[in-house]
């Protein structure tokens, strides 16, 4: 089976200074799947190579077997990729209905676009409730919701989350992460979560990636990762070497 | 009533420019100084095409819409999309160039005099609830009003409109909702440039006078409605398009057509003194400016040993033997411009502030030694020096509130001054003798030795130049010089280590403007006579222009700068009625391929182009490994 996301031997820089170290990662059809690391670590950078905002020097990424490395981010979002950006930025002077209208920018089926509208408001009817709602006027919690909405109204195979709960207070924290995995299961959407977040989010994730200082340091099933005490000491970046994949690099000590 | 209903229908003209201002800043945080250009353009092709053509009405808008649409697209093309992710301030000077490119263009193709718009409707009146209607007037409003609706519905009803607003919102994530950032920039363009091109023919028909160089004014009084309505704000637009409109109209039925500059100047100042943030805009708008100063911090000055200085300096004396009086005279020329320049070094160079009316200090300068000179028998150096304090306070005050803000902002307001400053000069009969200017204005006249001759004065503005180079260069390495360089760089760090940056900008344009100032003075003295018309936009972009060219940072840069602009014109004759042209095309071409200018050394690559280089680095060195 071919995976639905696939990144291999990325490397990417900003300027001098290289962010992404030989990046292999796979998200399969119907998974969860969380991309782990601290600050610095290169979670965003690995989220934008993923939607195309930045180009890596070199390796490939590649949507469902096609190589996209040379795609614009909006070729890839036709192509099925979908994004809820980091701190959810929901258009804050448009209404919830602009909002998710607004998602479905790439798709050019009108009756289509409405019945996706319709599914959203049955999935969140606070959504529903809302939809005369200027966005910036709800909730962080509702905001993350109007994100997620958003970016399935492309009608996604895969959405890549940016730290779906950061902000958040921990009793919405859950909510969001009940809402996400409640999403996969009924609509069978693949999901990448960037996280710093590791405990929480692997407890919804099928598998997981950990990153430090721009490598993958440990990578496995969820359970597994959960069990792994070197998992939290790499996410806390400290400096104890961890599993056979990790390399310090100098520049970035 | 009758005043009313005429500020209603040019403020409705206004409302259309103002909203294409608007537009393109909401969506690309750009302020577009093309605008006033492309109305221009869609007022002389409306009138080519009515009269020329003798086309019907419909037919005069439609080809006006089709071709300033076009030219809007162009304009993105050329000014905006080279630039990459250069910041959007690089945009306000590529946008500047295009506009004197395409004003002195329509001036070459259709000629700079004022042609009379034909009538295309029949004058006919009616009166309703006391307000006597023209037919003119009716179609004016309904033209506008129909533009407002159709633009309301597009933004509100559309896909288009909606991811047009997206982006304005956040262009980040609207990228990653797919939506093509880039061409909805250009489609922000061609709309509000067509939008313009139709305030230009409803204006050219509404005072049936049209000329190539009304589109200066017009931009203004676009930037006054929309900033007065809040920049980025559609809503705002109109309604401070209406506002400028019916204050501008009560003001020329009390004090005269010649108010109406004062009235637009003032306005724009005093928004940006008051509310920056317009009437429906939000004021933290302004801080979503990005830093000014970074983008010429791609170069550094270069340095010449002493002896290259020396030998420099004997040529530029040397020169009085072999030159002809003419070129003396245009060699005393140059030096005054390169002082006048001088002073955004300082500004723009050392604090990094994009001035864009520096000629107003020029003005206050040389009127200030003129006048002292003339109706005071002042003798030459406390007229000299007058000019430079006078030059500086007025400036000083006139800038001070708008410090605070950053970028465009900056530039709006000095542009508003500056034109401001030219206005009054008009306005002010019994100080300046209004549009007949002043005559006779001694030469300089210094312990007893009166400066007359053209080698005389050649050497003594060139021994001027050269000391103030030398105080500005000292000026740029000292204490003061690195503070200036430290608000420049990045003013929130600047201001967590305990700088003031809005007392340290409010400074640096102070001795800016008195070295504006010291240069008018030279000017009044050397030209004998000084008007109104000679300080306009173009000497400001002039002065802009020297700076960029010869290196923002460099204090000899001015002289390469003006020896290329302003000598080389004025030898060659031929090119001399295209040289604003030509300043306009070179400013594009520099900002876009050399910004850090010619006297420099390039000290690192620009920022927007790290990554491109890198992409070539790691692959040179994975295959050499």
């Amino acid at each position: 089976m071919t995976a639905l996301l696939r990144l291999d031997g990325v490397n990417t820089f900003y300027g001098t200074s290289q962010a992404l170290f030989d990046v292999n990662l796979e998200v399969g059809e119907g998974e969860i799947v969380c991309l782990l690391g601290g600050n610095a670590s290169g979670k965003s950078t690995t989220m934008k190579t993923i939607l195309g905002l930045v180009t890596p020097s070199t390796g490939t990424v590649s949507l469902g077997g096609t190589d996209v490395t040379s795609w614009s981010c909006g070729r890839r979002i036709t192509a099925g990729l979908a994004s809820v950006p980091e701190a959810r930025r929901v258009f804050g002077d448009m209404t919830v209905e602009e909002n998710l209208l607004t998602g479905a920018y790439v798709r050019r089926d009108r009756r289509g676009i409405l019945s996706s509208l319709e599914e959203i408001y049955e999935a969140f009817p606070r959504l529903a409730e809302r939809k005369r709602q200027r966005a910036g006027t709800m909730s962080g919690g509702e905001q993350q919701m109007l994100a997620f909405g958003r970016a399935l109204m492309s009608k996604p195979k895969l959405v890549c989350m940016d730290e779906p709960t950061m902000g958040l207070a921990p009793i919405i924290v859950d909510q969001v992460l009940e809402m996400i995995s409640d999403v996969n299961a009924r609509l069978g959407v693949s999901v990448l979560i960037v996280e710093q977040n590791a405990e929480l989010s692997l407890s919804i994730a099928d598998r997981g990636y950990v990153l430090r200082t721009g490598h993958i340091a440990v990578s496995g099933s969820a359970s597994s990762l959960l069990g792994d005490a070197s998992v939290r000491e790499a996410y806390l970046g400290s400096p104890v070497e961890v599993g056979a994949a990790a390399t310090t690099s100098k520049e970035n000590q | 009533m009758d005043i009313l209903l005429a500020g209603i229908i040019s403020g409705s003209t206004y409302a259309l420019i103002a909203l294409g201002v608007s537009l393109i800043y909401g969506v690309s945080n750009i302020v577009n100084f093309a605008h006033g250009a492309t109305f221009a353009i869609g007022a002389m092709l409306g009138w080519f095409v009515a009269s020329v053509l003798g086309f019907p009405l419909w037919a005069v808008i439609i080809v006006v819409i089709a071709a300033t649409a076009l030219l809007g697209w162009i304009i993105h093309f050329i000014a905006i999309k080279p630039l990459g992710s250069a910041p959007p301030i690089a945009a306000l000077l590529t946008t500047f160039a295009v506009g004197i490119i395409l004003d002195n263009t329509s001036q070459r193709i259709f000629g700079a005099e004022t042609r009379r718009f034909p009538a295309l409707l029949e004058q006919g009146n009616l009166e309703l609830f006391g307000f006597r209607f023209g037919t003119l007037g009716l179609v004016i409003l309904g033209v506008s009003l129909a533009c407002f609706v159709a633009l309301a519905l597009f933004i509100t009803r559309t896909k288009y409109g909606r991811a047009i607003r997206a982006t304005a919102q956040d262009s980040e994530a609207a990228q990653q909702m797919g939506i093509p950032v880039a061409r909805i920039q250009a489609a922000s363009f061609v709309i509000a440039s067509a939008l313009g091109g139709i305030a230009g023919v409803l204006v050219g028909m509404y005072y049936s006078n049209v000329s190539p160089t009304i589109g200066f004014m017009a931009g203004v009084q676009g930037f006054a409605a929309a900033t007065l309505g809040g920049l980025g704000s559609l809503a705002g637009a109109v309604v401070g398009g209406l506002i400028l409109g019916i204050a501008e109209a009560f003001g020329v039925s009390i004090w005269g057509d010649s108010a109406r500059q004062l009235i637009t100047f003032g306005v724009l100042i005093g928004v940006l003194w008051i509310r920056p943030g317009g009437i429906l805009g939000r004021v933290p708008a302004v801080g979503s400016e990005p830093m000014t100063g970074t983008f010429f911090g791609a170069g550094r000055p270069l340095t010449l040993k002493p002896w290259q200085y020396a030998v420099l300096a004997c040529a530029g004396i040397l020169l009085v033997f072999p030159a002809s009086d003419y070129i003396l005279r245009a060699g005393s020329l140059v030096w005054i411009y390169a002082l006048f320049a001088l002073s955004l070094t300082i500004v723009s160079g050392f604090a990094g502030q994009i001035v864009l009316g520096q000629a107003g200090a020029l003005a206050i300068g040389a009127y200030t030694s003129a006048l002292l000179m003339t109706k005071a028998e002042w003798p030459f150096v406390p007229s000299f020096l007058a000019a430079g304090l006078v030059a500086a306070v007025i400036s000083v005050i006139l800038v001070a509130p708008t410090w605070r803000l950053r970028g465009h902002y900056v530039s709006m307001a000095t542009l508003g001054t500056g034109a401001f400053i030219a206005a009054l000069a008009l306005n002010l009969p019994w100080l300046t003798n209004g549009a007949r200017g002043i005559f006779a204005i001694p030469r300089p006249e210094i312990f007893g030795f009166e400066i007359a001759s053209a080698p005389a004065m050649y050497l003594f503005t060139f021994a001027i130049l050269v000391v103030f180079m030398l105080l500005v260069g000292r000026l740029g390495k000292s204490h003061l010089g690195r503070t200036w360089a430290a608000v420049r760089e990045d003013e929130v760090a600047a201001a967590s280590s305990g700088i003031h940056p809005a007392a340290y900008k409010s400074l640096a344009f102070g001795i800016g403007s008195a070295i504006a100032g010291f240069a008018g003075a030279l000017y009044a003295s050397q030209l004998t006579y000084i008007e109104p018309a000679q300080f306009g936009i173009n000497l400001s972009v002039l002065a802009v222009t020297i700076v960029v060219l010869g290196g923002m940072r460099a204090p000899m840069g001015v002289m390469v700068g003006a020896l290329v602009l302003v000598a080389v014109p004025e030898i060659f004759r031929p090119l001399y009625e295209w040289r604003y042209f030509f300043y306009g095309a070179l400013l594009l071409a520099l900002v876009i391929f050399r910004p850090q200018g010619l006297w420099a050394r390039v000290e690192k690559v620009p920022t927007w182009l790290h990554a491109p280089l890198q992409r070539t680095r790691a692959l040179v060195g994975r295959n050499s490994e």
